[in-house]
């Protein structure tokens, strides 16, 4: 079989992916393969993240869908979020939370968030993150037996930690 | 383990935030943009800490692609131009994009493997945003972003990586396979696929939700430690099968450099890839690594306009490159044996 790209070379590459119930083929020899997809298709774009975002059959399609959703705060349309693969502005989330919690969690491998919030917990995370560091740092000076070095590192760790607490 | 520029190039971190109750980028204008971008610059102290507040006046200015090439603001900020806006520091290790695809990203980029530094600097940053401006922020979903390939933390860590030794052997794609089972995405940084990439490479995280922000700078670092060890295995076989046609070819790579006349962007990403690799065998010594490093983006077509402080035709650019990097080059590379 030869290459779908350069229709020159022996085609080795060959995948098949259902976008929207449509079965795509694609065959490309190693140089178009590089190309084209230089990591292998795996990677995905916005466009493949959304394929399969809706329960409808296809884009081109919007007059045999009975209701289009439509975000009542900015008026973006399920269709047009599909096509960007933005969302139009915060609501958008819980207008399209049917439809786009399927795809968080395939994405994302979760839904809820475990970082920092902007009203203060885990606002530290950097100071923590820096204690964390300094502590394995202080765990190799005692280890190496440099105790001048270990001395200065406890006090590092005492500062910051004094810092998280009066904050 | 120590990891210099010669296989992690720079370390970046960015952060996504949005302003409550606004529309995306998508449906941005004018008067949010400017509104935001003096906001946010006020808040973080403007000017008395050394900061700085510009606007490309268009996405052709050559200014803006200066900043792009130096990967201070990214195309889509710039193609928004002249409504975006982005805060500098002095060093250039710290920009705040207002306008791209969410309102507010703020970035830090290190020489080097320094993702720990970058993380701190932005997170910084966002503690002071987040104290007098309100952002779009769920219990459940964290901060709200206009894509929801960055929800959540709104973080994504990435180290820019120059991978040879991998990138000749094509063991990139099973490195790829790999990290893509722990999350990690690496992309070609421009030129993809082909020679003129450069073997410069980005591995960053693909999840931002559900982990905390530490988990994630975790694994992207213990991933780039990874990645460092099998760069380093492979540009090891690399010298023992390549053995006189490598160091040939390296040469050669040194020898354009040097003595010609004109050099497109292509064919000098290339060259100066090899010749990073044969400093790094120690066919030759480099002198100052600042220097050498500023010169990838110094090359660059915007750049070297900026340099030479005036429009060039293309066939102008490229003698002008060539002439600019031989003179760097000689005067921080020495060459060692025959």
């Amino acid at each position: 079989m030869l290459c779908d790209n350069c229709k020159n070379e022996k085609a080795s590459f060959h995948s098949a992916k259902s976008i929207n119930g449509i079965m795509k083929e694609r065959n490309l020899c190693a140089s178009c393969q590089a190309k084209v997809f230089p990591f292998g298709t795996q990677m995905g774009s916005f466009y493949d993240i959304f394929a399969d975002f809706t329960n409808f059959s296809s884009p081109l399609e919007p007059a045999i869908r009975k209701e289009i959703k439509k975000c009542s705060n900015c008026t973006r349309t399920i269709l047009e979020v599909e096509k960007s693969g933005t969302l139009g502005c915060p609501n958008c989330y819980e207008a399209f939370s049917e439809n786009l919690m399927p795809m968080i969690l395939r994405v994302q491998n979760s839904t809820i968030h475990r970082g920092k919030s902007p009203n203060g917990q885990q606002i530290n995370s950097a100071a923590n993150l820096e204690i964390s560091r300094l502590k394995k740092e202080l765990i190799k000076a005692v280890d190496d037996e440099n105790f001048d070095e270990a001395s200065i590192i406890k006090s590092k760790i005492v500062e910051l930690e004094r810092g998280l607490k009066t904050e | 383990m120590t990891v210099n520029r010669d296989i992690v190039v720079s370390s970046r971190v960015r952060l996504a935030r949005n302003i409550k109750n606004l529309p995306f980028g998508m449906k941005f204008n004018k008067l949010h943009s400017d509104n935001i971008a003096l906001d946010v610059y006020r808040n973080i102290g403007g000017e008395r800490t050394g900061f700085g507040l510009y606007k490309p006046s268009s996405p052709e200015s050559l200014d803006g692609t200066v900043l792009k090439e130096k990967r201070l603001i990214s195309e889509d900020l710039l193609s928004k131009a002249p409504l975006a806006s982005v805060i500098l520091n002095e060093s250039e290790t710290v920009s705040i994009m207002i306008g791209e695809e969410d309102h507010i990203r703020i970035q830090s980029i290190e020489p080097g493997f320094n993702l720990n530094k970058s993380f701190i600097a932005t997170d910084k940053i966002d503690n002071i945003i987040a104290k007098n401006i309100p952002l779009s922020f769920s219990e459940k979903l964290g901060y709200l972003t206009a894509c929801p390939t960055n929800l959540g933390t709104g973080l994504r860590v990435s180290a820019m990586m120059f991978l040879p030794g991998l990138s000749i052997y094509n063991s990139l794609e099973e490195c790829v396979q790999a990290m893509s089972r722990l999350n990690m995405a690496i992309r070609g940084v421009y030129g993809e696929g082909s020679d003129s990439s450069g073997y410069l490479y980005q591995l960053s995280n693909q999840r931002t939700l559900g982990l905390s922000e530490e988990a994630i700078l975790e694994a992207v670092i213990s991933s780039v430690l990874k990645i460092v060890e099998a760069e380093k295995q492979a540009r090891e076989v690399l010298l023992n099968e390549g053995g006189a046609t490598l160091k040939d070819k390296i040469r050669r790579a040194l020898g354009t450099l040097l003595y010609a006349h004109k050099i497109e962007s292509a064919e000098f990403n290339t060259t100066m890839a090899l010749v990073k690799l044969g400093a790094y065998y120690g066919f030759f010594d480099i002198l100052d690594s600042n220097k050498f490093e500023k010169l990838f983006i110094e090359a660059q077509p915007a750049s070297l306009q900026s340099i030479c402080k005036k429009k060039l035709s293309q066939q102008d650019r490229d003698i002008f490159r060539a002439k600019y990097v031989s003179d760097v080059l000689n005067s921080i590379i020495q060459i060692n044996g025959v």
